[in-house]
């Protein structure tokens, strides 16, 4: 499947369910990580139940230094 | 000294870091442990995928108060956005709120500043707004409910010290929130005077971060902060036009 991540497609083998999935495939600890999937904030508790489909845009941010 | 309560919060140190430009995450655990500061900003981006920031493992989120910011944002809309995220990744509603679509001095929108911060304010964020030192605004931030108020002293990371210093004062003397001088400061001695205008707090990250010993340098903005804060406190004379003698006028020799 195809998702716009962080504004560069990226295929995934296979089908990702949900976007817990979505984050192991990505090799990132959801922990300080927050997502926007489609323009809408998707809480952690959620992560689990939410799907991703085909197409679906999605950014994944963190903390970095700053001012 | 006395402690500084934000949003019922109270904080001993008057010092705000800002984690950006360090040299190494581990120079900049160090600088912070030393400065004493218990807000640290942080900011908010794009995961990269192949190369993590390190910074964001070298920050203690059960130790300090880790502030997020929007920085970034070009308007209200992009600063709500920012700050939603940040407190669905951290759980934090506290937010540093920025909006500066200027790229050349990185001053910040006055109007899209208070837009955002009625927003925020409502969604139930603890809000500190990065500002110009305008009296005016910040009088209007906090009637929408700001906790602080963060006027500049000059542009971000210009080292230039307090350039807003008239403005800053009638801030100061108006406001009924904590007071944050924000952005500008190079040296200790321009966070001290900051203090000493009666500003509640300051916020230092580029004079830190980018000085050749930032460690050092933690020390010395802390040292100054401290120093300030205890002149404050203790009551400081009036300035005379004329000398008025510190020995004894009696008892001369012949």
């Amino acid at each position: 499947m195809k998702l716009k991540i962080n504004g560069e497609i990226k295929e995934f083998e296979g089908n990702l369910k949900n976007i817990s999935e979505l984050l192991k495939a990505l090799n990132v600890n959801s922990k300080f990580v927050a997502v926007e999937l489609n323009g809408s904030v998707v809480y952690k508790e959620n992560f689990e139940t939410t799907e991703v489909k085909d197409g679906d845009k999605v950014e994944v941010v963190s903390f970095v230094g700053g001012g | 000294m006395k402690p500084l309560i934000i949003a019922g919060k109270e904080i001993k140190s008057r010092l705000f870091i800002g984690t950006g430009k360090f040299p190494s995450p581990e120079i900049m655990a160090e600088a912070l442990e030393v400065s004493g500061a218990e807000i640290v900003t942080v900011a908010l981006r794009r995961v990269s995928f192949d190369s993590p920031d390190p910074t964001l493992k070298a920050i203690d989120f059960d130790k300090y108060i880790v502030l997020p910011n929007t920085s970034g944002a070009k308007d209200a809309e992009e600063a709500v956005r920012l700050a939603r995220l940040a407190r669905a990744a951290s759980g934090i509603n506290w937010v540093k709120l920025e909006v500066t679509p200027d790229p050349v001095y990185l001053l910040p929108d006055p109007y899209e500043t208070l837009k955002a911060a009625e927003i925020l304010v409502k969604e139930g964020f603890v809000v500190l707004p990065y500002m110009h030192a305008d009296p005016v605004l910040a009088k209007r931030l906090e009637d929408v409910g700001c906790a602080t108020v963060m006027p500049l002293a000059a542009p971000i990371g210009s080292a230039r010290g307090l350039k807003t210093e008239e403005f800053i004062k009638i801030i100061v003397e108006q406001a009924n929130v904590p007071v944050v001088v924000d952005a500008g400061l190079g040296l200790p001695s321009h966070a001290s005077k900051a203090i000493e205008l009666g500003a509640d707090a300051v916020l230092v990250n580029t004079a830190i971060a980018s000085a050749e010993d930032p460690v050092k340098m933690a020390k010395a903005f802390k040292l100054a902060v401290e120093s300030a804060i205890l002149g404050m406190e203790a009551g400081p004379i009036e300035e005379q036009e004329k000398a008025s003698a510190s020995s004894p006028l009696t008892g001369f020799l012949d």
